[in-house]
């Protein structure tokens, strides 16, 4: 049920963050299904492969976007609990995501291209300034609540006290900033400038076409999703399904909004300046832990 | 590597997956498993540490639990850096095209030799798909090392949880092999072409021009430099068209082997170097040395 909702919202995603980015510059835009539109007529076209590709690069896009899937499975969306839950399975979620990160770089130097390694460079190199935040701040969930699983985390979080507002807040932000590094947006690449020599992630996938590219696609739509979901948890209080739904849409569609906010008034960082603010995003991450450590006095 | 190549150097190498693809398949598997990612073997040890850490955060005091998130950092940070290296490593060596021509054409390696890598290539893959079962193995050397300890309590209750991890494993196989199909189904009436690598416009490529392991890392040994020292022979050419041929050379090697570990070995080893004028060659004068040794030592009895 919860996945379904999740790639309903993916769906969409792209488009909000299109008419908003379209309203804000004073355009008309294209409609919010023109993205879904777009993925579709992917989906139809043939696709050419370079003679330098073998079979890594042909099943990448489709690893990729069933580690997103499986990522969204542990999810659950305010009360109604995921599909699959374990202890520790914020770590398998972040590892798949991992996964997808491994194969997309290997993916795009099996085209032996001269521009592709730049990108895959540095998603590697990004990734791995990113990794940490995410496992501290679960680290602080795990301290303030004593659970260990995304469904007992999130609904021992919302305990209605003023600090738990606060790590929300707090989280909800970092969360925010940690998907923008995820899926490669403004401030750290700018998804519409095709200028090879500044692009993570749409230089990785100059080569791919046709379905691929269209799972490519939807695979990122469903990243946004998945991290708007997190964000979503942390606020949804226990209340009946239909509220929830009507909040759980509208953190979605805050979310992109934000999204399409940095990419209309915001310049992308220099590259060399993006580690130091991925690097920010771990102190936040600690800053948060030692809030908690202090809060609870142990 | 260098039985099938003839040289170990990375930057070298290239496209070695349509010569040997055994062992590339091998590499990559044993590749991902070591980065620690899901589902091989090396996420279900990545998993334990971590279970194992965030426990301790939980049920520790205030400066316990510091130390231990700053291991979870450390931790996870390693894991990424593993993926910076592996991805180098096999992208460079198995990915794109060669890049020169090797000492010796590679061959695969035979059937004999493919045998244990196949071993433990299975081994990985059944580790990650089903680790329940290698943990309840596990419990009786546990049992030996942690005594007192309830081991069998926590074995059951762990392999539970691993129970749910080769769950949602084997969906995601189940995901990957359910679009590898609806992909087959789509792909089946469209055309499918083959073309060069997209050069951005440049229509004359050449394989030299492909990323080298050395670029694909630059961005990492910036951030770490003052760690990591580069030598680089940098020429600078004047001359709109330069009359000789120019080279260049860049080698990274790491400051802390150097200066602590490298240095001080030179020097000992320079010192005991000095004392190479007995080892002669001469059986004579060895047997000279045990005899001395032997009257030494008589002659040591003899004060006690």
């Amino acid at each position: 049920m919860n996945i379904i909702l999740i790639i309903l919202i993916a769906l969409i995603f792209p488009g909000i963050i299109n008419i908003s980015r379209s309203k804000l510059s004073g355009r008309k835009g294209p409609g919010l299904l023109q993205p879904l539109k777009d993925m579709l007529r992917l989906f139809r076209k043939g696709s050419v492969y370079s003679r330098t590709t073998g079979i890594l690069f042909r099943i990448t896009p489709t690893i990729s976007l069933a580690c997103v899937l499986c990522a969204a499975l542990v999810l659950p969306i305010g009360s109604s609990k995921a599909l699959i839950s374990f202890d520790g399975d914020f770590v398998f979620f972040i590892y798949l995501l991992g996964l997808g990160r491994f194969m997309s770089i290997v993916s795009a130097l099996d085209t032996g291209s001269s521009f592709e390694g730049m990108g895959a460079s540095r998603e590697a190199h990004y990734g791995m300034l990113a990794e940490p935040a995410f496992l501290v701040l679960s680290g602080s969930f795990i301290l303030y609540t004593g659970h260990y699983s995304f469904n007992e985390i999130f609904a021992a979080l919302r305990d209605g006290t003023g600090f738990a507002y606060g790590i929300g807040i707090m989280s909800a932000f970092l969360i925010f900033l940690f998907s923008l590094v995820e899926t490669c947006r403004v401030p750290l690449d700018d998804p519409r400038t095709h200028l090879e020599l500044t692009m993570i992630h749409e230089v990785m996938i100059l080569d791919n076409s046709g379905f691929d590219l269209g799972l490519i696609h939807l695979a990122n739509a469903l990243k946004f999703a998945v991290f708007g979901t997190i964000i979503a948890d942390l606020f949804l209080f226990d209340m009946s399904p239909t509220a929830s739904f009507v909040i759980f849409i509208g953190i979605q569609a805050i979310y992109a909004i934000t999204v399409a906010l940095m990419e209309s008034f915001m310049a992308r960082f220099r590259m060399n300046h993006n580690p130091q603010f991925i690097l920010t995003l771990t102190s936040l991450a600690f800053l948060i832990f030692v809030g908690i450590l202090l809060y609870l006095d142990k | 590597m260098y039985q099938a190549t003839g040289t170990v150097n990375i930057e070298q190498l290239g496209g070695l997956s349509k010569k040997i693809p055994y062992t590339t398949a091998f590499f990559i598997i044993g590749a991902i498993a070591i980065c620690g990612l899901p589902p091989l073997n090396g996420f279900i040890s990545e998993f334990i540490i971590f279970s194992g850490l965030f426990h301790a955060i939980q049920s520790l005091g205030i400066s316990e639990a510091f130390s231990f998130v700053l291991i979870i950092a450390a931790l996870a940070l390693i894991g990424g850096l593993a993926i910076l290296c592996f991805t180098k490593a096999f992208g460079i060596v198995f990915l794109g095209s060669a890049r020169k021509p090797l000492p010796k054409e590679p061959v695969e390696a035979g059937a004999i030799k493919r045998i244990p890598m196949f071993i433990l290539t299975a081994l990985i893959v059944f580790i990650g798909l089903f680790p329940a079962q290698i943990i309840s193995i596990m419990r009786a050397p546990l049992n030996s090392f942690v005594k007192g300890a309830d081991t069998d309590a926590f074995v059951s209750s762990f392999s539970g949880t691993l129970i749910s991890v080769s769950g949602i494993s084997a969906i995601f196989a189940g995901a990957v092999i359910f679009i590898l199909f609806i992909r087959w189904l789509v792909q089946r009436n469209v055309s499918i072409e083959a073309s060069e690598t997209w050069g951005c416009g440049y229509v004359a490529p050449n394989t030299r021009m492909q990323y080298s392991a050395n670029s694909f890392a630059r961005t990492f040994r910036k951030l770490f430099h003052p760690l990591v020292f580069v030598k680089k022979n940098k020429i600078s050419i004047d001359d709109v068209f330069p009359q000789q041929s120019y080279s260049y050379k860049s080698h990274s090697s790491d400051r802390i082997e150097d200066r602590l570990i490298s240095a001080p070995l030179g020097k000992l080893l320079q010192f005991i170097g000095r004392f190479r004028i007995f080892q002669n060659g001469n059986t004579q004068s060895y047997l000279m040395y045990a005899f001395l040794f032997i009257i030494i030592v008589l002659i040591l009895g003899f004060f006690k």
